[in-house]
This record gives C-alpha cells, sequence and structure tokens, in this order.
C-alpha cells in the first residue's frame, strides 16, 4: 500500500511592535465576548486563570546572542533540538507565564507570599514582605527570586536570578543577568493583564515587551504532569529519534 | 563576502506555537510532509506523559509495519477530547503524520479517525486562531 503524500507550508510570523499581543482573531474574538461585569476585589488574584492567547515579544537581540539564536534554530531544523529543551523540565519563567499549555494557578498565603503553579512541575513563589537579596547573594535558578508588591491595584513583580537555564520562551537565548517584571492587573472578574518587560544588557540591544491575558477558569483541576514515559532519545550529536516502546 | 542582514540588531522571528520548548520539541519531525494511514490496527495505546504514544500496525505491499506515533501531553489530549481508553489494541484507525526525518517509522500523530468514525486530533485542540494548542 502506498502512502498518501501531502505536501504542507509552514508559516512564520513576524513580532512587530512593542507590547504586541494575540493574534487578530483571538483578540476579536476576546473584543466580541460579553464581558463579565461580576464585581471583585482586584487585589484577589487567587484561582486557576488560563492563558487566552500567547504573548509576542518583540525579542533584538545583540550580535553575539543573535548568533547563538541562529546555531539553535539551524541545529533544530538538522534534528538537534536544544538539548536543554527537555520534554520533562519544567518551563522557565517566560514560557510559563505565556505559553498556553496549561493553565496556571495562582495560590496566595496570608499577604506573605503568592505561588504560581502549573501542570508541568512549574513552581514560581513571589515575596512580599522582603527585598531581593544583594547580586552577589542571588542564586541563579529555574525561576530565579522574586518579590512583589502592589501599585494601587496592579501586582508589581520583580524577578532576578534567572541563570537556570539560558533560553526563554523555547529558544531565544539569555544571559544570567536576565531581569523580567510584571505588572499584572485584575481588569474584570475573569480577566488578568500581565504586561510583561525583560531586560537583559548583556543580550539584548532594548528590553523586550508583551502583554499576555488570561482568563478565569475556575472549574478547571490541574492535572499532573510526571514523565513516567519519556521516549525521546538524544544521541551524544544532539540528533533526536523515539526509543521502541518497550 | 557581502553580509546581506546585520546581525547587529535582529528582532527574532518565531513561528506560531512552533518553536522548540521545554516539553515538546518537533524537530525531528518534516511537517512539510504526511503520510496517511488508512487501516492502521491498533497495538497499544500509552497514556502516558510527556507525550502520549500509539503503537500501531500499517498495511503495506510487503508486510505489516509497526509505527511508533507520538501525541501531545495528557493535558492536550483531554482538551482535545481524548480519554485514557478512547482506543484499545485491535482497533483499526484512520491517521494522518508527519514522519521522521531520518525514515525511521516514526512520527507526529494529528488527525486520527477512530473506529466509531470519531475524529480526534493528535496534537490538542485548535486555538480560536488557527494556531495548534501545543
Amino acid at each position: 500500500m502506498k502512502f498518501a503524500v501531502i505536501a504542507a507550508i509552514g508559516v512564520s510570523v513576524l513580532a512587530s511592535s512593542a507590547f504586541a499581543a494575540s493574534a487578530p482573531a483571538a483578540a476579536a474574538g476576546a473584543a466580541a465576548a460579553k464581558p463579565n461585569t461580576r464585581t471583585f476585589d482586584p487585589h484577589d488574584l487567587a484561582g486557576v486563570w488560563t492563558h487566552s492567547s500567547r504573548a509576542v515579544f518583540n525579542w533584538s537581540l545583540n550580535e553575539k546572542y543573535a548568533a547563538i539564536l541562529k546555531k539553535r534554530r539551524d541545529d533544530e531544523a538538522a534534528g538537534r533540538p536544544l538539548l536543554k529543551a527537555n520534554s520533562c523540565s519544567p518551563a522557565p519563567l517566560i514560557e510559563m507565564m505565556t505559553r498556553p499549555v496549561g493553565p496556571l494557578e495562582f495560590a496566595p498565603i496570608h499577604d506573605d507570599r503568592l505561588v504560581i503553579s502549573k501542570s508541568n512541575g512549574s513552581i514560581y513563589r513571589v515575596y512580599f514582605k522582603r527585598p531581593h537579596p544583594a547580586p552577589e547573594d542571588v542564586e541563579p535558578s529555574l525561576f530565579g527570586d522574586a518579590v512583589g508588591h502592589w501599585e494601587g491595584d496592579t501586582l508589581v513583580i520583580d524577578t532576578v536570578g534567572l541563570g537556570g537555564t539560558d533560553f526563554t520562551d523555547g529558544q531565544i537565548p539569555h544571559s544570567p543577568v536576565m531581569h523580567v517584571v510584571q505588572r499584572l492587573r485584575r481588569t474584570a472578574f475573569d480577566k488578568l493583564e500581565n504586561r510583561i518587560t525583560v531586560e537583559d544588557a548583556e543580550a539584548f540591544t532594548r528590553p523586550a515587551t508583551a502583554v499576555q491575558i488570561y482568563t478565569l477558569t475556575p472549574d478547571e483541576e490541574l492535572n499532573e504532569f510526571y514523565c513516567t514515559n519519556d521516549r525521546i532519545v538524544y544521541d551524544s550529536n544532539g540528533k533526536v529519534s523515539i526509543a521502541p516502546p518497550h | 563576502m557581502k553580509r546581506l542582514v546585520p546581525l547587529s540588531a535582529i528582532a527574532a522571528v518565531l513561528a506560531m506555537g512552533g518553536a522548540a520548548a521545554a516539553h515538546h520539541s518537533g524537530a525531528m519531525f518534516d511537517d512539510k510532509k504526511t503520510l496517511v494511514f488508512e487501516n492502521a490496527t491498533v497495538k497499544e495505546f500509552q497514556w502516558s506523559n510527556p507525550h502520549a504514544w500509539l503503537e500501531v500496525s500499517v498495511p503495506t505491499a510487503t508486510g505489516p509495519q509497526d509505527w511508533s506515533l507520538e501525541m501531545v501531553g495528557l493535558g492536550g489530549m483531554r482538551r482535545a477530547g481524548w480519554k485514557f481508553n478512547s482506543v484499545k489494541p485491535g482497533d483499526k484507525i484512520k491517521v494522518t503524520v508527519n514522519p521522521t526525518r531520518d525514515g525511521s517509522h516514526g512520527g507526529r500523530a494529528d488527525l486520527v479517525t477512530l473506529a466509531d468514525g470519531k475524529v480526534l486530533r493528535g496534537q490538542g485542540p485548535v486555538r480560536p486562531n488557527g494556531a495548534p494548542a501545543e
């Protein structure tokens, strides 16, 4: 039997302006939906929030880091994906907050901290009652050190120490000095806006920005995500293949 | 050699939902090629993370071939309407596949037509803007 073969064409999307949001169709859909006029406490972010779209950043890399990105893409095209993009590692911060794969659970603990988690093992803790440690004492980690404070109805989360990995939302490289500021504001009962600014003096020519919108999905239950059957195998050259079923 | 595109400041281009990511790299699959398995027999349905897998036997002129077909993680599977018991060994299904680049009997399952005619997506639900969820 001959297999039917169908040609397909991939499409790339170019990010342009600052604070670029979701695709036009998604935005139009959101605009057409009836707004939820239920009253709410703007300081109450507790609940399960699902990405309504995917934020598009206006990355601008310097020459050194643009070369790193090019190599990553060339390797990907050659069947050698970024090794550190392990399918069983939690998504790092920017990917966690902007990639629409599974909802986020916001769980405040009194007025001391906010724990944001995702099914894939990402757990991000924001502390309200202390500042960042001195720069030399910030331990590099996947989610860094995050502190938050309220400016009116906007929760400002400042994160440093993001040296646990060197890619943002999949491939974009960054340095350990990357600094992320998120400004979260509940704009309606069921809408949460996150205006994200990413700075990196060693990798970017200017800050990158994006807006991510989440919708409250109170009935959503996060499922576990433990890699009990990881069949993607990398050889010593970074070439990827599928392990046999047993 | 004259460089056509300066590297000093580059705005990165991201394919919608297609860039390699922490939990779903599709680099091994050929997105420009689609195979259609009209009468595949399910050998095993692995309901697991980071990916669900369909093990199928595909009839060919030279005899049956065993194929390993990757699907998305269970979150995406559930949102696309799959359940852990949506298929069982022995079921006859139709499936469209992006095969591996290296020619091995593996691929990424896209549309799966179940024995009862129901069609489910192996790569998660389609988002309102047309891009796949995962």
